[in-house]
């Protein structure tokens, strides 16, 4: 089992619940047919409204995390322009550092993973108010603070 | 309209978490895991899961009339699952319409039919069993003060 359905319910006073659904592992489109049956359906017996809907989705990951000097609080920070003139930053951590220019604050968009992770975010990735990425701008380096 | 919340959890080394948090109008299952794919090819860290947050109401909710019930009050349907285990699941603020008496519903009320055929389409336990047998459901009430 590695998907959850989490449904948000709201009551008239504005209270808010949280009711986590396990689902089967075919169904991974919040918009699929058998979740949006379940939500009319839900909604059928209960007075509660339903504001929003979240899809969790375990991943099944060969890949084993790296065994260097890395922390998650190490980032590689890629910063996009919106159509609409906004400014977007993606955080990635612990960036493998083949990936690092030589002045190891900067990443090397020629880099072949690099260049296919950005490929995709200007595909699916937007902002807030769900204006689509229009350009990659450049990438730096976030450093946890760290005692020393 | 606002867009969806993407977020993704990184696991590092020392099973440290951390979570980004983005937003996409994608929710083709099929290209979000390429980008889930691609985006792993860039840390050390693992990507152990991710999840969609819709935003907005869905168009195939309907929010509640306006009456005397509260979100912690609870009607809870209780499953025998394939592997004989029984699984609870809750749903707030039910209707009344639904029960047969003050504490318990009419499993043959038709809404109740069409919400168990939903919810056993898509349901399925943390032992891999998926929804059987509907064995009742009940009413729990939140504590009130006097």
């Amino acid at each position: 089992m590695s998907e959850k359905l989490s449904v948000f319910y709201v009551d008239e006073d504005g209270d808010e619940a949280v009711h986590i659904y396990p689902i089967t592992d075919g169904t991974t489109d919040p918009e699929a047919a058998g979740i949006e049956t379940f939500l009319q359906a839900t909604a059928d017996i209960s007075h509660a409204a339903i504001p929003g809907q979240a899809l969790t989705i375990d991943v099944v990951n060969s890949d084993v995390a790296g065994t260097g000097p890395y922390d998650v609080e190490d980032k590689m920070v890629l910063t996009f322009k919106t159509f609409a003139g906004n400014t977007v930053k993606l955080p990635i951590p612990a960036p493998i550092r083949t990936l690092m220019e030589t002045d190891d604050e900067s990443f090397d968009i020629a880099e072949a993973a690099l260049d296919d992770f950005v490929t995709d975010a200007l595909l699916y990735l937007v902002d807030k108010g769900a204006s689509a990425l229009k350009e990659y701008i450049k990438s730096k380096r976030g450093r946890k603070n760290r005692k020393s | 309209m606002s867009a969806n919340e993407f977020m993704v959890w990184w696991v590092d080394e020392d099973g440290q978490e951390s979570k980004s948090r983005w937003f996409t109008d994608e929710t083709d299952p099929v290209n979000l895991s390429d980008l889930i794919a691609d985006m792993q090819e860039l840390s050390e860290a693992m990507i152990s899961r991710y999840a969609i947050k819709l935003n907005g109401v869905p168009a195939v909710a309907i929010p509640g009339a306006a009456g005397a019930y509260d979100i912690a009050d609870k009607v809870v349907f209780e499953y025998l699952d394939s592997a004989g285990n029984t699984i609870k699941v809750a749903v707030p603020a039910p209707k009344t319409g639904i029960f047969s008496d003050s504490d318990n519903v009419d499993l043959n009320h038709a809404d109740v039919i069409t919400w168990n055929a939903a919810i056993k389409a898509i349901y399925e336990s943390n032992h891999g069993a998926t929804l059987a047998t509907l064995v009742r459901g009940y009413r729990t009430r939140a504590a009130r003060a006097a």
